[in-house]
């Protein structure tokens, strides 16, 4: 089944910033949001409702998987993988991103 | 709490889990179902890392409770599930699948007031915390009221079982059971009970199965189980047979027993089991609810009372009836029913109720009520007393906060009037208000619920243990419908106040008048606060005065001369198996040997015993003759307080000899029997002459007991039935009972002997167990129970309620001082004394006060006769308690308005007329 990668977009910051984090490597729940909170403190606390509730759409539309998890995890966390289409979409994503400040610094002037 | 690992920093973890967990069931079942518990390690991590402080544990669980309410009304509503499925929604013309536009409207205005409310935290705290207080105070009682007052009893149509017993008021009797005889009539007459059954309580000691223990036990007629409509869990209920013969030894136990000392043993049904000496077939075990006449009842046996014992016995009034009301019955037909079968028994027994011992009880008559009532007993009133203060306090907790949203409503009233001439259409104010109130409304519900679940297992822990059912009050259904209907209720009362105030003629004035100053709507809204402030005060007034008479009244009880020392004095109970301790010389050389053993432990100064200790339950009381009155005298036969004592007992329980001499250990023979009287006693039936010498007895006849000492008045029957007419026997005619209860009195704290106490009694019966062990003020602490628990609720209600009564006339205070800004500060610029605007403010403040503490002396003196019952050496009008309460309020009032008056004097007229 081929994908319209433009479908998907735009995503928000914390599906976006989802996915970036599951490109490094596969991680759990409490883990995936550790990580969006460091690398963007802007999105503010990852509540689990909200976490769980996006990864689940995701995992739907075939963006993440679920991947067995790390032996030393003692808990028995499920684990999340960016899949193929996942970073298809997260690339569109940024380049949509890009363009859009591309557009910005044209309006307003190169303000770095 | 049960388990002894939580400890002050878990209890939040084990009840926001529960309450995560609760509310997860708002979310879709799918999403529930494969990630719930990802969800719950996912909370479990984030709490447990490094989320020390009260305020950051506070703050995450907001949070992450928030969080899972936002996302449940956006899955609900079929927003933002997944980024293919909100393409496809845009694709649709903005049209999503599940919820409308209308939906998305309420989310929007419902983030909108989370982000206006969390730009005023003092505000929206003050609400949150006024509503948590308010609420879950009053559902924690709630909790108590509803598993212990309003749920039906756990048997089959519950509400036709009445309590069937007799009253004989000529005798001085309020109550008088039924006899067997009255129950076989019951069973052949009544047309207006389906069934009827009896039952009487006893204890006897369980053996054989590890630790001897004791259990109390009922004696039942196998009818009890069917008024009761209860069927054992297996095996059966006592056949006739059983029931009217006493060589069936046969018993059934509860389900707690049978789990605890006979692991649930299914085979256990035909074994034998040693209950008090003897040996007793289980025939069946009673299922796990069933609890019957109270929870600590673990074995019931059959009467054992044939046709020829009844007519033997029939005089002996000692069995508890409970009846099952046929469909049609009421207690007022079952009332003229039982009149007519009294008349029948007394026909039947002339012996007995003619000429007999009950000749005097001319005037029999039924008491029936319904069975809940009498499970519950006088704890009933104080309950309704305690849920009714919490009800008061949620009344002030409400116009604090109603006071609150007014004057934020007149803040923003400006901003109102801007949004709505900007074209915010009515309804998207009214939902933006709504959205605020329902926020608010919403975290003091949680808020409510937090405090409900920690409340309600610390009410049953120090709430009064006597109490029917109270160790099964649970935190359920009906308790979170409460909490519910409660913060719905507020959310719609706090969003319809501003919205009135926008309605009444406000925006126009807002925008014309900076919306601080004059206008008439400015008056009637001043003028509605006042109002509220003045309630809030009497409220809070009735309160105070409420808590201030319990505490009186326990200070009453406290200080109340007992007529004893119960420092460094334990008690317990022993009991004899009746057929072991056959008669009565091993009875008396039993506690012979106790006694012995108990003087010869190290530290022990003294040790005695009593057929009854001081508080008793039950205590016994009978007719007491005298040799020197004649027969027809008033006094003759009078009830008094008896009891057996060994003759160390006074002595060591405290009491001191007014004159004569104590009971010595040579007393203790039939050849010449000595007893002890108190000075009231002496009083009624020797008033002014020496009652040593004097001669009693427990009928006309004798044998006559020698009195030889005169003790100080004793509070034996608690302390508010005042000094008791008690008479200590040494010896026969009052016979050893097969129970002793024993007083030690020891050097330091009398806990601290419990494990040599059991080993003395080991070395006389192996097999004997010490029961109910207790320091001897633990028995007065617990015969006021009731009355501390009610002082306990009422104090904390009553602090409560001045707490946040100060609040409100800081705010009320503070706003008008801050309208005023103008005025007062040119007055103090054109040379007005600060005396002056001193007076001006203290007398604006202080008028409401003054009214509010007026209306709360009225409502208290109307409320007095409920209080009535409740106290003790305090009238329900007390003027020092009322006197205190009024000034308490007053003072804590005055203190609030000390802030204001400081801005008004100290307010710079030239900034004030700059911000204008």
């Amino acid at each position: 089944m081929t994908h319209d990668v433009k479908a998907f977009l735009p995503l928000t910051p914390l599906e976006f910033r989802v996915l970036l984090v599951l490109a490094n490597g596969a991680l759990h729940g409490y883990a995936i949001a550790k990580e969006v909170e460091r690398t963007d403190p802007g999105l503010g606390k990852i509540y689990p409702t909200n976490l769980y509730r996006r990864l689940q759409g995701m995992a739907g539309d075939g963006l993440i998987d679920e991947v067995p998890g790390a032996d030393d995890d003692a808990r028995r966390s499920r684990h999340f993988g960016i899949t193929a289409l996942g970073e298809r979409v997260a690339r569109a994503e940024a380049s949509r991103l890009e363009a859009a400040l591309v557009e910005a610094r044209r309006a307003f002037g190169t303000g770095d | 709490m049960a388990s002894g690992t939580s400890g002050p920093g878990n209890l939040d973890l084990q009840v926001g889990e529960a309450l995560y967990r609760a509310l997860m069931f708002l979310l879709p079942s799918e999403l529930r179902r494969a990630f719930g518990e990802e969800m719950v390690g996912f909370v479990r991590q984030r709490v447990a890392e490094g989320h020390r402080g009260l305020w950051e544990r506070t703050r995450v669980w907001t949070g992450t409770i928030g969080d899972l309410i936002r996302e449940a009304l956006m899955a609900r509503a079929g927003l933002g599930a997944s980024p293919a499925r909100r393409g496809a929604q845009k694709r649709n013309g903005g049209r999503m699948m599940g919820g409308g536009p209308r939906f998305e409207q309420f989310l929007s205005s419902f983030q909108l007031a989370l982000r206006g409310l969390t730009k005023r935290p003092v505000f929206s705290g003050a609400v949150v915390l006024t509503l948590a207080l308010g609420i879950g105070g009053s559902s924690a009682i709630f909790a108590v009221v509803n598993g212990v007052l309003l749920e039906s009893l756990p048997f089959p149509e519950s509400d036709r079982i009445v309590s069937v017993t007799m009253r004989a008021p000529s005798i001085d009797r309020d109550e008088m059971l039924l006899s067997g005889a009255m129950l076989t009539l019951m069973q052949e007459e009544s047309r207006e009970f389906e069934s009827v059954g009896v039952y009487s309580t006893f204890t006897f000691n369980l053996t054989g199965s590890g630790d001897p223990e004791e259990l109390p036990f009922a004696v039942a007629t196998s009818s009890l189980f069917n008024v009761l409509k209860a069927e054992p869990q297996i095996g059966r209920i006592f056949s006739l047979d059983e029931q009217n013969n006493r060589s069936f030894d046969v018993a059934l136990i509860s389900d707690g027993l049978w789990r605890r000392k006979f692991g649930s043993d299914p085979t256990i049904i035909g074994r034998s089991i040693d209950l008090g000496g003897r040996a007793r077939e289980v025939i069946g075990v009673m299922p796990g609810g069933f609890s019957f006449p109270s929870s600590d009842v673990q074995v019931w046996i059959p009467v054992g009372m044939g046709a020829e014992v009844v007519q033997q016995q029939a005089a002996g009034h000692w069995l508890t009836g409970v009846g099952r009301l046929t469909e049609n019955a009421t207690l007022v037909t079952a009332e003229s029913d039982m009149v007519r079968m009294i008349e029948i028994l007394r026909e039947r027994y002339p012996h007995v109720y003619s000429t007999g011992p009950l000749a005097a009880a001319t005037d029999l008559s039924p008491r029936i009520e319904p069975l809940k009532t009498r499970l519950i007993g006088d704890f009933g009133h104080t309950l309704w007393l305690v849920f009714g203060s919490v009800g008061l306090l949620l009344a002030v907790a409400c116009a604090n906060v109603a006071n609150l949203f007014v004057v934020r409503a007149e803040a923003r009233e400006t901003e109102l009037t801007l949004r709505r001439t900007l074209g915010a259409r009515p309804a998207e104010i009214l939902r933006l208000l709504l959205g605020e109130s329902a926020v608010l409304a919403g975290l003091g519900g949680v808020g409510a619920v937090l405090i409900t679940v920690w409340g309600v297992p610390l009410l049953r822990t120090y709430g009064p243990q006597d109490l029917y059912r109270l160790n099964e009050v649970t935190v359920g259904g009906p308790v979170f419908l409460w909490v519910l209907v409660l913060t719905v209720l507020s959310a719609l009362v706090f969003a319809a106040l501003p919205a009135a105030n926008l309605t009444g003629g406000g925006f126009t004035a807002g925008l014309r008048g900076g919306g601080t100053r004059g206008a008439t709507a400015g008056r009637g809204r001043s003028r509605f606060r006042q109002a509220m402030l003045a309630g809030q005060v009497a409220l809070a007034l009735v309160l105070l005065v409420g808590s201030g008479l319990m505490l009186r009244t326990f200070q009453e009880l406290r200080g109340a001369e007992l007529g004893l020392d119960a420092t460094g004095v334990l008690t317990a109970r022993v009991s004899m198996p009746p057929f072991q301790y056959r008669s009565p010389e091993q009875r008396d050389a039993f506690q012979r040997s106790l006694i012995e053993e108990l003087r010869a432990v190290p530290g022990v100064t003294s040790a005695g015993w009593s057929s009854q200790l001081p508080f008793a339950d039950e205590p016994v009381t009978v007719g007491l003759y005298t040799e020197n009155l004649s027969a027809g005298d008033p006094r003759q036969g009078r009830d008094v307080l008896l009891r057996r004592v060994s003759p160390d007992y006074l002595q060591t329980i405290g009491v001191d000899l007014r004159s004569g001499r104590w009971i010595l250990e040579t007393d203790q023979s039939e050849d010449r029997p000595v007893a002890i009287v108190t000075a009231a006693l002496a009083e009624v039936f020797w008033p002014g002459t020496d009652p040593i010498g004097r001669r009693i007895g427990t009928s006309e006849e004798g044998p006559w007991v020698d009195v030889v000492g005169v003790v100080q008045n004793v509070l034996e029957e608690g302390v508010a039935h005042g000094a008791s007419e008690a008479a200590y026997f040494a010896a026969p005619p009052m016979p050893v009972t097969s129970f002793i209860h024993l007083a030690i009195k020891a050097q330091g704290d009398p806990v601290r002997y419990l494990s040599s106490l059991q080993s003395a009694l080991w070395r006389v019966d192996a097999d004997l167990p010490v029961v109910a062990p207790k320091p001897m003020d633990r028995l007065i602490s617990e015969a006021t129970a009731a009355t501390s628990f009610a002082m306990m609720i009422l104090l904390v209600a009553g602090l409560t309620a001045l707490f946040l009564g100060a609040i409100g006339v800081y705010g009320v205070v503070s706003h008008w001082v801050n309208e005023r800004a103008r005025e007062l500060s040119i007055r103090v610029a054109i040379g007005a004394e600060p005396a002056d605007v001193t007076r001006t403010v203290l007398a604006r403040g202080l008028g409401t006060v003054a009214i509010g503490i007026g209306m709360g002396l009225v409502a208290s003196l109307a409320l007095a006769p409920v209080m009535e019952a409740l106290l003790f050496g305090v009238t329900a009008s007390d003027p020092v308690t009322f006197a205190g309460a009024g000034s308490v309020l007053l003072l804590a009032a005055v203190v609030a308005m000390i802030g204001p008056t400081r801005r008004a004097l100290g307010s710079d007229p030239m900034t004030v007329l700059r911000t204008e």
